[in-house]
């Protein structure tokens, strides 16, 4: 349970705190470039097609790897494995 | 006295970012957000942005260096929105402050660039016209104080205390940040309160004795 000094000195340390608030100037840079660098995110698509062209062979491989592993494991998991212990 | 005053009630020439909106209105926000309307993201880091700086600026070397943080936290933030999910009742600055926390972190790790950034911080006081000479001594003294203060304690309860008065978290939300106990978070809140309030009435008589030492 907080007492009536633990409120005081909690409410003390938050408006010291407030000391390291940006200024207005900073704070209206700040947001310039987080929008800007927002707008410039390249597209998923397009950053996946970059991620492979960097090492085509290497990526492609493993790219096809993954799918292989996804579409084995989805046959696997269509097998009805109770059923057939059964027999 | 002039000064502590001035550390407890805040800086006038900050002005405050808008009040955090109800719980329902920042779902409404986020929503809009990861459909990419922009509009909203700049309501977003209207309410968040003050909260966000604070709880990492202990945590960074240099304003320079936090405000490469905050933004990398944003934008961090807005390009991952779909992977924001209200789980139990995390708030969004809850989520925002972890994202902020560990990229502080990784800056801190990687640690290079830090002079460059200083002496870029160092020529944006001068270039940075303050509205009085007064106002910049009181800003510059009560961040300093602070920061000098902050940077005696280890750096976990740093975090805490940070995440605790900057971001202004609950204790569960800053334990689920720094991967404690919530009950651990109020045991150091509580060790660690005292000795910072202490630790800055000290500090602050020192300065204010030096400047009395100075007058002729």
């Amino acid at each position: 349970m907080m007492n009536d000094d633990d409120t005081r000195e909690d409410l003390q340390l938050n408006r010291a705190f407030s000391a390291l608030s940006p200024s207005t100037q900073e704070r209206e840079h700040m947001r310039r470039v987080i929008l800007a660098a927002y707008a410039a995110l390249p597209p998923l698509t397009e950053e996946w097609l970059t991620m492979l062209r960097s090492r085509p062979v290497a990526n492609t491989i493993y790219t096809f790897a993954a799918a292989a592993v996804l579409v084995l494991g989805v046959l696997l998991s269509a097998v009805p494995w109770a059923a057939l212990s059964e027999l | 006295m002039y000064l502590l005053f001035a550390i407890l009630v805040g800086r006038p020439d900050r002005i405050p970012g808008p009040p955090e909106p109800p719980e329902a209105e920042v779902q409404s926000l986020v929503l809009r957000s990861r459909g990419g309307d922009t509009e909203a993201m700049g309501a977003l880091y209207e309410f968040y942005v003050e909260r966000v700086y604070r709880s990492v600026r202990p945590l960074c070397g240099s304003a320079a260096a936090t405000e490469d943080v905050v933004q990398d936290a944003f934008v961090k933030a807005f390009a991952s929105l779909h992977g924001y999910e209200k789980r139990d009742n995390q708030r969004f600055i809850a989520w925002l402050s972890t994202i902020a926390l560990n990229g502080a972190r990784n800056q801190s790790a990687r640690g290079r660039r830090r002079r460059e950034l200083r002496e870029r911080d160092a020529a944006r006081e001068v270039t940075e016209a303050p509205r009085t000479p007064e106002s910049a001594l009181l800003d510059a003294e009560a961040r300093g104080r602070l920061l000098r203060a902050l940077e005696a304690l280890p750096k976990r309860d740093r975090e805490v205390l940070s995440l605790r008065y900057g971001a202004d978290l609950e204790a569960s939300e800053v334990a689920a940040a720094c991967a404690l106990s919530a009950a651990n978070v109020r045991k150091i809140c509580e060790r660690q309160r005292r000795r910072l309030l202490a630790e800055l009435t000290i500090r602050n008589d020192e300065d204010e004795a030096a400047r009395a030492g100075e007058d002729p």
